[in-house]
């Protein structure tokens, strides 16, 4: 399963989110995050996909795709170094 | 200035015995136990408790309550809710800030408190949760009712432990009465069926533990009580001026006609044995009414199942009422909600005003011989009362008194 699927998931299942609702260009504002979803949101991304994305890099303006393609990232350099 | 009379004109209720005032007022009824064995309690040295049904939150709810709402919150939405619709009153007719809501608890959110300590426990600071503060806040249950009912007025918690529900009522129609709103949701809230909070008060001996026996458990003012039953729940009351109330051709069910409140400044736990404190509160209420004890045709006792508390409470109420007052507690069926405990049992002694139906104290089989009262047993008794009394005492020696009045 790639990052923008497996978040996908985390903000149907988790977040309550109409799963018709997220498109990759969908803002974390259009979901109704505010600052603290958004810390409880990575926390969540922490657990399941065992990515850390500090709080300070995301605001609601960022979609989805985005936050999909910083875990994407963690991700890689994670099987790169091992 | 005259004292405006302030009425009750909607009740909701959630309790271990369903969701809503009628599942409820027919468990207590019928005197049918709610108490169980609890799973989630599995391997503490008591694990009983009287626990709401299951239910879906995010379905019944709020879309993501079960993210944002720890469950004392949850259940006093459902409360409130049914409360405002029982009472048929169109709050967008009031401007929102004529509408004050005031919400008791004894333990808050401490459901929530307790996952997030474990979770620090384990996982170190980054992994607690932003949503622990918001969610266990004890005003939050207050506060998520405004957001829910969309009403701005006066907005507030009140914590006298197991009396907070009832201090919420009467603080509320004290609100109504000098004129800082026209319309009051008002009870209380808890949801405390954790590990942690069980062990605490099996600590403090205070829980029966009757664990083969769990329906006969909770038993107020039996010879064989040995102590209360944890429960949770919540209930709700819409008060309002009874002029405002026959204004709008509303259904009154009651008034809300007396509130006293009083102070052990005795012991953190133990009820000072000579009651001074609860006579005190009692006849506060009494003289808020205009009312002697005469007038009380029935009590609804704090009634905790505990042997000191009910003993107490007895002979407290018999230095005060006529021989012919009765008396029931309903946390047999209903076990001891703590900080719900004063606004479910207010709602209760509302419907036995307004139905002329006084509930029986379930498994009171052999009445403790110290008691010297007229205690309703085995079958409700059906009897038109002109006033009732609805009693609650907190830990801390905080005393909470209720008058109720046919309307």
């Amino acid at each position: 399963m790639s990052a923008y699927e497996s978040i996908s998931s985390v903000l149907v299942e988790r977040f309550k989110v109409d799963g018709a609702a997220v498109t990759p260009q969908t803002t974390l504002e259009e979901l109704e995050f505010d600052s603290l979803f958004i810390v409880e949101f990575l926390l969540v991304l922490e657990e399941q996909l065992k990515v850390s994305i500090p709080d300070t890099e995301v605001t609601p303006s960022h979609t989805v795709e985005a936050v999909a393609a910083m875990a994407e990232e963690q991700l890689t350099e994670q099987t790169g170094a091992s | 200035m005259t004292r405006s009379a302030v009425s009750v004109t909607g009740v909701g209720l959630v309790t271990a015995a369903g969701l809503g005032t009628e599942p409820t007022w027919r468990a207590v009824c019928a005197g049918r136990p709610t108490a169980g064995r609890d799973p989630e309690l599995a391997g503490l040295p008591v694990d009983l408790s009287c626990r709401v049904p299951d239910f879906d939150a995010d379905e019944l709810v709020h879309r993501r309550s079960s993210l944002t709402h720890d469950r004392f919150v949850q259940l006093a939405l459902l409360a409130a809710r049914e409360a405002v619709a029982d009472a048929g009153v169109d709050l967008d007719e009031y401007a929102g800030a004529r509408v004050g809501v005031v919400l008791g608890s004894a333990l808050g959110g401490v459901a929530t408190w307790e996952t997030q300590a474990h979770r620090m426990a384990e996982g170190g600071t980054s992994s607690v949760s932003p949503l622990l503060v918001p969610r266990m806040m004890h005003n939050m249950a207050a506060a998520h009712v405004a957001m829910d009912l969309g009403v701005t007025g006066p907005n507030l918690a009140t914590a006298t432990a197991c009396a907070s529900g009832a201090t919420a009522v009467g603080t509320a129609a004290q609100l109504i009465r000098d004129g800082s709103c026209d319309v009051a949701v008002a009870g209380g809230t808890d949801a405390a069926l954790t590990p942690l909070v069980a062990a605490g008060f099996a600590r403090m001996g205070a829980l029966s533990r009757r664990l083969s026996d769990p329906a006969g458990a909770s038993r107020p003012f039996d010879a064989d009580r040995d102590g209360f039953v944890m429960g949770e729940g919540s209930g709700v009351l819409v008060l309002e001026r009874e002029r405002d109330a026959r204004a709008r051709g509303a259904r009154i069910r009651a008034g809300a006609a007396g509130y006293g409140a009083s102070a052990d400044a005795h012991h953190m736990t133990a009820p000072d044995p000579d009651g001074t404190g609860v006579l005190a509160a009692v006849q506060q209420a009494l003289a808020a009414a205009e009312l002697l004890p005469d007038d009380v045709g029935y009590v609804n006792a704090h009634g905790t199942s505990t042997p000191l508390n009910d003993l107490v409470e007895a002979r407290t109420a018999a230095k005060l009422f006529p021989r012919a007052t009765a008396v029931s507690s309903t946390k047999g069926v209903t076990g001891h909600t703590l900080g719900a405990a004063g606004a479910i049992e207010a709602a209760l002694t509302v419907l036995a005003v307004e139905r002329g139906v006084l509930p029986p104290t379930a498994n009171l089989q052999h009445p403790d011989p110290e008691v010297e009262l007229d205690l309703v047993a085995g079958a409700p008794r059906e009897e038109r009362v002109a006033a009732a009394v609805s009693n609650s005492f907190g830990f801390g020696g905080q005393n909470a008194v209720l008058v109720f009045t046919a309307a």
